[in-house]
C-alpha cells in the first residue's frame, strides 16, 4: 500500500492538497488504512479545538479604549459640530462625537475616499461611502427590504449579477437607525459589507463605513472553510466603528420600514 | 502616493478582531493577548508613515504583533532571571481552572495550555493557518519561509496538541473513540 507523509495527511485534512494528491489520500482511506484515517481525524480535531479554544466570546467586545487609541480620537480637541449642544458631554459621548467628526471628515472628502477602502482596486459596482442616491437600488433595499432578504441586482454595466442583503438593523451610539448591508457576487460569495445610517433630518441614508471581505486565496483548495471568519470580522468591525447597539427584532424593523424610518 | 492617516487607522480598526485572536493565541491568555495587542497597536501608530502603499496592511500589522510579542517575551525572561520568580509558563491559564465542569471545556483548556507550551515558531504558524484561515502558501510568503517548513511546523504543533489531549484522557472523562482503540 502506498504511504503518504504526515504533512500530506494534514494538508488533506486542511483542504490544502492538490486534486491529484487528495485523490491519492482518499484512495488510501477507502482502502481502509486505519493509521492514515486516524491521523486525518486527529488533524481535523486539533484544528477544530484550537478554533474553539480561541473563539471570540460574544460577551467580550473589542475594547473601546483600544479603538479610541487606534483612531486617535482621544487627541481630537474639537469634535463639536456634529452632535454638539451639550456643554459637558460624558467621556463616552465625547468619543462618539469625535468618531463622527472623523467619519464626517471622510464623507466630505467624498468621491476621493471610500472609508476602509481596500488597498486593491475598488470595482465600479462596489459599495461607496457617502450619501446614498435616492433612486439607487441600494436606497430601495435600505428603505424597504427587511433583514436577511436576498435582493438580486443586475449590473447594467458589467452584465454580471450581484446580490444585496441587509444583515441587521440597529441603533448606533447616537441613536440613529443604521443598517448593515452585504454585497455578494453572482455565486453569493460575500464581497463587501457596509453600514448605512439614516439621517432623520434629510430622511436620507448615508454609507458610513465599507469593509472588503477577504476571500480565500487559493481557489483550487476545494471544500476548505477558512477559519478566520473574515465575513464576521468585517461585520463586527463596522459595528464597533459606529457603536452598534443590539440588533432590532423583525417586528421592530417592520414597524420602522412601514413608518418610513420615522 | 500616501494613504491619509485616518483611513489607515480605520482599516486597522477593521483588523482588530483578527489581530486580537492572533494576539491571544500568541500570548497564551486573553489578558496577555489584549495587552500585547494594545502595545502592538501603539507601536504601529507611531510608525504609520512607514506603511508602504500597495502592501498588505494585515501582514504589516501581524509583523508588528509578532515582534512586539518577541520583545515582551524577552523582557519577561529577563525579569524572571532577575527575580527568581516561579516559572509562569507552567501555570495553566486561569481560564483552564474555571471551566472544569464539562469535558468539552476541559479539552479547550488543555488545548490552550498546550498551545502556550509550543515553540514560538510552531505557535505562530498554527495561529495563522488555523485561527486566521490563511493558506500554507500565504503563511510561507508572510513569514518568508518555505511552504514545506510551514507544513512541518504545523504538523508538529498539532501532533503535540493531540498528544496533550490523549495524555489527559485516562484520568479525565470518557472519549468513546479513543477508549475503543483503533478501528479496524
Amino acid at each position: 500500500m502506498a504511504r503518504v507523509t504526515d504533512e500530506m495527511l494534514m494538508a488533506y485534512a486542511d483542504g490544502e492538497l492538490s486534486k491529484q494528491d487528495a485523490e491519492l489520500v482518499e484512495r488510501l482511506l477507502r482502502e481502509g488504512d486505519v493509521e492514515s484515517r486516524e491521523a486525518v481525524d486527529e488533524f481535523r480535531k486539533t484544528a477544530a479545538l484550537v478554533r474553539a479554544a480561541f473563539a471570540d466570546d460574544t460577551n467580550d467586545p473589542i475594547s473601546e479604549t483600544l479603538v479610541e487609541t487606534v483612531l486617535a480620537t482621544k487627541a481630537t480637541p474639537k469634535p463639536a459640530a456634529v452632535a454638539g449642544s451639550r456643554s459637558r458631554p460624558a467621556r463616552r459621548e465625547r468619543y462618539a462625537m469625535a468618531m463622527a467628526a472623523c467619519l464626517a471628515a471622510v464623507v466630505v472628502v467624498g468621491g476621493l475616499a471610500t472609508i476602509l477602502r481596500p488597498l486593491e482596486t475598488v470595482t465600479a459596482d462596489s459599495l461607496q461611502l457617502g450619501p446614498v442616491d435616492a433612486d439607487s437600488r441600494l436606497a430601495h433595499v435600505l428603505a424597504k427590504v427587511p433583514a436577511s432578504t436576498l435582493v438580486e441586482i443586475d449590473d447594467d454595466n458589467a452584465g454580471a449579477a450581484a446580490h444585496l442583503m441587509v444583515v441587521s438593523t440597529f441603533y448606533d451610539r447616537y441613536d440613529r437607525i443604521c443598517r448593515e448591508v452585504e454585497l455578494m457576487d453572482a455565486a453569493l460569495a460575500p464581497q463587501q459589507v457596509a453600514v448605512a445610517c439614516h439621517t432623520p433630518d434629510s430622511s436620507a441614508w448615508s454609507v458610513e463605513g465599507v469593509a472588503r471581505i477577504a476571500t480565500a486565496s487559493d481557489p483550487s483548495s476545494s471544500g476548505y472553510a477558512p477559519a478566520g471568519a473574515p465575513e464576521q470580522d468585517a461585520l463586527k468591525s463596522l459595528q464597533i466603528m459606529v457603536g452598534a447597539k443590539e440588533p432590532l427584532s423583525a417586528d421592530e424593523e417592520r414597524r420602522l420600514i412601514d413608518a418610513g424610518w420615522k | 502616493m500616501t494613504i491619509p492617516d485616518h483611513d489607515l487607522r480605520l482599516q486597522i480598526v477593521t483588523l482588530l478582531p483578527r489581530l486580537r485572536r492572533l494576539a491571544r493565541a500568541l500570548a497564551g491568555t486573553s489578558a496577555d493577548g489584549d495587552d500585547l495587542l494594545q502595545t502592538a497597536c501603539e507601536k504601529a501608530l507611531s510608525r504609520l508613515h512607514q506603511f508602504e502603499v500597495g502592501t498588505r496592511l494585515d501582514r504589516w500589522m501581524f509583523q508588528i504583533l509578532k515582534t512586539t510579542h518577541i520583545d515582551r517575551t524577552r523582557q519577561a525572561q529577563r525579569r524572571k532571571h532577575a527575580d527568581f520568580t516561579p516559572d509562569l509558563v507552567d501555570v495553566l491559564p486561569f481560564d483552564a481552572r474555571i471551566h472544569e465542569q464539562t469535558e468539552a471545556r476541559e479539552d479547550l483548556a488543555v488545548i490552550r495550555a498546550a498551545v502556550s507550551h509550543l515553540p514560538e515558531e510552531q505557535r505562530e504558524v498554527l495561529a495563522l493557518v488555523v485561527l486566521d484561515g490563511l493558506s500554507y502558501r500565504d503563511v510561507a510568503d508572510m513569514l518568508d519561509i518555505p511552504q514545506g517548513t510551514v507544513m512541518s511546523r504545523l504538523a508538529r504543533a498539532r501532533r503535540k496538541l493531540a498528544h496533550a489531549l490523549n495524555a489527559r484522557q485516562p484520568t479525565g472523562s470518557i472519549d468513546k473513540d479513543t477508549l475503543h482503540g483503533p478501528r479496524h
